[in-house]
C-alpha cells in the first residue's frame, strides 16, 4: 500500500540531513501519498476521546495490519539512514479536535524499546489551525534538562511524514488545534 | 502518626489573601509551564479553617501562587511526592471564572478529586504518599483568561 518515492532515492544525503538537523536528528517527507487511501483503511475504525494531564485528544486502538504495512514500507530504508535497527511499526490513528493538543514530552520509556517516532498527516475536510509538531532544544546539567526552547515547528499537512528520534531530550508536542481538524496516524518504530 | 483520613473538599467561601504581583515565569517545558510568587503571606484564618477542617494542628510548610495563562499547565510528576500526609489547601484567586482548567488529584494513579474554576473557593486535600496533583491546560481559545491560585503545604504542628 505504501511505496517510497523519490525523495527517498538518496539515502546518502537523507542520512546527512538526518544527523544535521536540529534540535533533534528528524526528516520530514512530503507527498508521501499510499496506493490506497488510508482514510478507506480507516473507515471501520472508531476513535475515543482520551485525556491525560499532558494531553487531550481521540485515538483508535492499535491498527495492527496498517502498522505492520506501514513498517515493512518504510523501516528498512529508515534502518539504513537513521542507523537506527528498525524493523516494524506500531501505530493509532488520531483526531484533534478544537481545543486538543498534546504537550511536551519526550517518548523514551525505559524497556519501550521506541527507536523512531513518526506522525503521517492525513487529508481532512477542514484543514486544521494549529497543531504543528514543535521540536525543543533542551539544555543538559548533570544529565536534567534545565532549560527547554522551541526550536522548529512542522505543520500537519495532509501526506507529510515527519520522521524523529527518541531520546531523553526528544522533546516535542502537538501544539492546541484553535480550528478544524487534525488528522493523523503516528506511532513508533521498534527494532 | 499515620494519618488515615482522606479528606478532600471545596470550600466555596475561603478567607482573603492579599497578592504582590511579582511572578517568576517557570519555564522547564516538560514539566509545567507557568508564573509563581512565594513572597505570599499564608491567612492565619486559612491554617485555621483547615485545621478545623481535618481535625488536625496545622502549620504552614510552604506556600507558593501559580499564575497560568492560555497555554499554560502543570504536569503530574512536576508535582513531587511525599511522605509525610501534608495538607493541600488550594485558593482559587482568579479574577472571574475560565471554563474547562481546573486542579487534579491522583492517588495511587486513579483520579479522586478536582476543583473546578472557582474564584474565592478553597480545595482541601489530605495528601498520602501516592497523590500526586496537577494544573490542566489553559486553552488558547480562553483569550484573555488568568488563573491564579495559592497553594499551601500544611503539615502537622506537632
Amino acid at each position: 500500500m505504501w511505496t517510497l518515492g523519490a525523495a527517498w532515492r538518496d539515502e546518502a544525503v537523507l542520512a546527512a540531513t538526518w544527523r544535521a538537523a536540529q534540535p533533534f536528528p528528524h526528516l520530514v517527507f512530503d507527498d508521501v501519498v499510499p496506493a490506497t487511501p488510508v482514510l478507506d483503511v480507516l473507515d471501520d475504525e472508531g476513535v475515543v476521546r482520551q485525556e491525560g494531564d499532558i494531553f487531550a485528544f481521540e485515538a483508535s486502538g492499535d491498527l495492527t495490519g496498517l502498522g505492520a504495512d506501514f513498517g515493512a514500507a518504510f523501516a528498512p530504508a529508515l534502518a539504513r539512514i537513521t542507523g537506527k535497527p528498525v524493523t516494524r511499526a506500531e501505530l493509532r490513528a488520531y483526531a484533534y479536535r478544537v481545543g486538543h493538543y498534546l504537550l511536551p514530552h519526550s517518548d523514551h520509556q525505559d524497556g519501550l524499546e521506541r527507536l523512531l517516532a513518526f506522525a503521517y498527516y492525513l487529508p481532512t475536510p477542514e484543514p486544521p489551525r494549529g497543531g504543528e509538531l514543535e521540536l525543543f532544544r533542551c539544555r543538559l546539567t548533570g544529565g536534567e534538562i534545565t532549560a527547554t526552547d522551541s526550536a522548529l515547528l512542522i505543520a500537519p499537512q495532509p501526506h507529510r511524514l515527519a520522521v524523529f528520534d527518541v531520546s531523553d531530550v526528544s522533546l516535542h508536542q502537538v501544539r492546541e488545534v484553535l480550528g478544524g481538524l487534525r488528522l493523523s496516524l503516528a506511532g513508533w518504530f521498534y527494532p | 502518626m499515620i494519618q488515615l483520613s482522606r479528606l478532600a473538599t471545596i470550600i466555596p467561601d475561603a478567607p482573603r489573601v492579599t497578592l504582590l504581583e511579582r511572578f517568576t515565569r517557570y519555564a522547564l517545558l516538560d514539566r509545567g509551564s507557568y508564573e509563581y510568587a512565594d513572597d505570599v503571606a499564608v491567612p492565619p484564618e486559612l491554617v485555621a479553617l483547615a485545621s478545623e477542617i481535618t481535625e488536625r494542628t496545622l502549620r504552614v510548610r510552604s506556600a507558593r501562587v501559580l499564575r497560568l495563562v492560555p497555554g499554560d499547565y502543570v504536569l503530574a510528576h512536576h508535582d513531587p511526592l511525599h511522605e509525610d500526609h501534608r495538607v493541600e489547601v488550594i485558593v482559587d484567586l482568579s479574577a472571574a471564572v475560565v471554563a474547562g482548567p481546573e486542579v487534579r488529584y491522583q492517588r495511587r494513579g486513579k483520579a479522586f478529586f478536582r476543583f473546578p474554576s472557582q474564584p474565592g473557593a478553597a480545595s482541601i486535600v489530605e495528601r498520602d504518599p501516592t497523590t500526586r496533583c496537577h494544573h490542566t491546560y489553559v486553552s488558547k481559545l480562553h483569550e484573555g483568561a488568568v488563573v491564579v491560585r495559592l497553594v499551601v503545604q500544611l503539615v502537622d504542628a506537632g
